[in-house]
């Protein structure tokens, strides 16, 4: 094996530990949401970042914009079908923008941004695919949570989830916090499991970037002290919102950490006064 | 400084914070805070420690002088010293010109002990002529996780007047080649007159002078009669160069730019006409560059002339009518303008014939084709200039030829012969004085 097959396998190997909480989460929820999914959307995408592995380059980037179309063909066929635009007999075609096509599409995002985050090279796309997943993958499982405990249809529960999530925001604008938190409510079934896989995906991250970084240097000293000090704050800082959630101010106290170590950092920035900043 | 990837993994962070607190799952808040945090602890430790080090690095790049020739390697020295009481490592390059190629130690990493001095050599091979800098250099460092960056350009620039390359001129200085090419019974201006070899004998006639007198032929057809001997009168003739010395003749790529090209063509065609004992001057002309180099029978202003363009390189617009305005006030008629320019700038061609009005000029015309850079990616591309090129090239011919001059279109093959054959034609027709 050359040298480039072998550092892409590790790379994806690495990814794969990233990605750990959104694959504990995708074996746990998919099993039990895969049947209130429209099973031609979610075919039709959950393969395609495995596809587009083994095609060429040059129409690589063509498989999504076609996937997209072709649901959009169909979408519009179910459309013009409902309308009597067309005959009824092309609905056996047709998708319809209904329900269960909202599972699809919640689903499909998170299983395609699951296989593109392991199959990444970018350390940054990688993280950012971890979270659309690990979020997506999340609603479902509140609404699959809501829809245990309360015992209301799987599409209504998602609904409600929803609709919580949407609340949470109207109320961050109006009122400037925001009191309905869907996980926050309810409680996850497979919570040790999941502090497990946040375990394995910090580390992983590190190692990624270990992996990144300047391989000639010694970076040893610089980089236990970035863990050692990024623990000590993330976890002064998670106090800090844990003391501010009381009076529901969890984003105001986030945003003024974030500031505040922003500017720390554009401020400690050597090359700040050289280029007349 | 934070590089694109910290910012995008920043903000992917951040994301992350906002969109864990929305959903209100304590862990992975837990683990989004903290994942921010380990990135942003990083590039505030690299901002307070290693960052700081590089701008004391001092760095000195130096070489024996500033002159070079084309395709002749140049040794340059890069002494480096860590003024940090602590270890230092850094990455290190030498900015420097496409026209340069580069080898040795240019670029690379180091590692210094506090106050250590390290000294690296490269060598530098240019492959154009004219003036170019060589420097700053370069120091840069970053974070352990790639996120951000540190640079400094910390050392003086280097100035390189890089002449044009023996081997393109040395084959005109060759006695025996050159006059093996051309000059082996091409002396077409003959005429009698006063000089110093004989050309042929007539009939004495009264007022002829005694010391032209054949006495050896005395006598030798009817008795009584005298011949004189006529002496071959050498006719001398300037040859002025006026090179378009705008943008529009730096074009090209590395090792085949158009000014370059035509810059050794034009010297060793001043070698061969300063070899038949005829005057040669320059005039490098620009909105930017103006040099003007008088005529004269020795090879002072072809050495002259290597040393201007060793210290220039084209810039700015020509003007055919300035130059040849400026002209008509230094040279006489009887001078032959060779104009040689890529003739890229509008101007009425006109307006040019009646400048150079009773003078006398042959007009060369730089195809910009031969310098299209080559390679099979490029094949499209240079199909499509070469129709284009060509007609366009064959049409300011045309308007040239209409207006009486004798005009040439000339590439990187045949600008040498058509330089020396005008030359040749000029000499032919009793151009000279």
């Amino acid at each position: 094996m050359d040298t480039a097959s072998r550092e892409t396998i590790i790379g994806n190997l690495v990814n794969f530990g990233v990605m750990m909480p959104a694959i504990i989460m995708a074996i746990y929820i998919l099993p039990r949401t895969f049947s209130y999914a429209n099973p031609f959307i979610l075919f039709l995408f959950a393969f395609l970042p495995i596809l587009r592995r083994f095609l060429g380059k040059s129409i690589r980037g063509f498989v999504y914009p076609a996937a997209i179309l072709i649901a959009a063909v169909s979408i519009l066929i179910w459309a013009a079908s409902v309308s009597g635009a067309i005959s009824k007999r092309y609905l056996v075609i047709g998708t319809p923008v209904n329900e269960p096509f909202m599972v699809s599409i919640t689903l499909v995002i998170g299983i395609v941004t699951l296989l593109e985050g392991i199959f990444a090279g970018k350390l940054y796309s990688v993280i950012t695919l971890m979270a659309f997943s690990s979020l997506t993958f999340l609603d479902l499982m509140a609404a699959f949570i809501v829809f245990r405990e309360t015992g209301y249809p799987f599409f209504t529960s998602y609904m409600y989830v929803e609709l919580m999530e949407y609340e949470a925001m109207y109320t961050l604008v109006v009122y400037g916090y925001e009191f309905s938190l869907p996980l926050a409510t309810f409680t996850i079934p497979i919570n040790s499991y999941l502090i497990g896989g946040f375990v394995v995906s910090m580390v992983s991250i590190i190692v990624a970037a270990y992996r990144n970084g300047n391989r000639s240097m010694d970076r040893s000293r610089s980089f236990a002290y970035s863990v050692l000090y990024g623990s000590i704050l993330g976890g002064a800082s998670f106090y800090f919102i844990t003391a501010m959630s009381r009076f529901s101010l969890q984003f105001l106290a986030i945003s003024i950490v974030i500031v505040v170590m922003i500017y720390a950092i554009i401020r400690t920035d050597p090359g700040r006064k050289s280029n007349g900043a | 400084m934070i590089r694109k990837s910290g910012y995008l993994i920043l903000s992917a962070s951040v994301y992350n914070i906002f969109e864990s607190i929305l959903l209100g799952y304590k862990y992975y808040i837990i683990f989004s805070i903290i994942l921010f945090f380990v990135f942003a602890s990083d590039i505030l430790i690299f901002n307070l420690t290693t960052a700081r080090l590089v701008r004391n690095i001092e760095v000195d790049i130096s070489a024996e002088n500033e002159k070079a020739r084309k395709f002749s390697p140049k040794e340059f020295t890069i002494a480096f010293l860590n003024k940090n009481n602590s270890p230092t490592s850094f990455h290190y390059y030498v900015y420097s010109s496409d026209t340069f190629k580069m080898a040795g130690d240019f670029e690379g990493f180091l590692s210094l002990k506090p106050f250590e001095r390290v000294v690296r050599k490269f060598i530098v091979t240019p492959n154009t002529i004219g003036r170019y800098r060589l420097g700053p250099v370069s120091v840069y460092t970053e974070d352990g996780m790639r996120l951000s960056v540190e640079r400094a350009e910390v050392s003086r620039m280097v100035d390189l007047k890089v002449a044009p390359a023996l081997s393109e001129i040395m084959a005109a200085r060759s006695e025996r080649i050159s006059n093996m090419l051309y000059y082996t019974g091409i002396h077409y201006n003959k005429k009698a007159g006063q000089g110093y070899d004989f050309l042929t004998l007539r009939e004495y006639v009264p007022g002829d002078e005694i010391r032209y007198v054949a006495w050896s032929m005395l006598g030798k057809m009817k008795g009584d009669d005298i011949y004189v001997k006529q002496m071959e009168e050498e006719r001398i003739m300037d040859v002025l160069f006026l090179i378009d010395y705008g943008n529009g003749m730096n074009q090209g790529h590395d090792g085949k730019r158009m000014f370059d090209s035509i810059m050794a063509d034009v010297i060793k065609t001043s070698y061969k006409i300063r070899k038949n004992q005829d005057g040669v001057g320059y005039l490098i002309w620009s909105s930017e560059v103006n040099v003007y180099i008088p005529p004269e029978r020795t090879a002072a202003p072809i050495e002259n002339l290597q040393k201007v363009i060793s210290d220039l390189r084209p810039s700015g617009s020509f003007s055919l009518a300035t130059s040849i305005d400026f002209l008509r006030r230094k040279i006489k008629k009887t001078t032959m303008m060779f104009i040689i320019s890529s003739f890229e700038y509008d101007e009425d061609p006109a307006s040019v014939r009646d400048l150079i009005g009773s003078f006398k000029a042959m007009f060369f015309i730089v195809n910009p084709y031969e310098f299209v850079i080559t390679g099979d990616e490029n094949r499209t591309l240079r199909t499509t200039l070469f129709h284009k090129q060509n007609s366009i090239m064959q049409k300011k011919r045309e308007i040239m030829r209409r207006f009486g001059f004798r005009t040439e279109v000339v590439g990187t093959k045949d600008a040498y012969r058509k330089l020396v054959s005008s030359y040749l034609y000029a000499k032919m027709t009793n151009m000279g004085e």
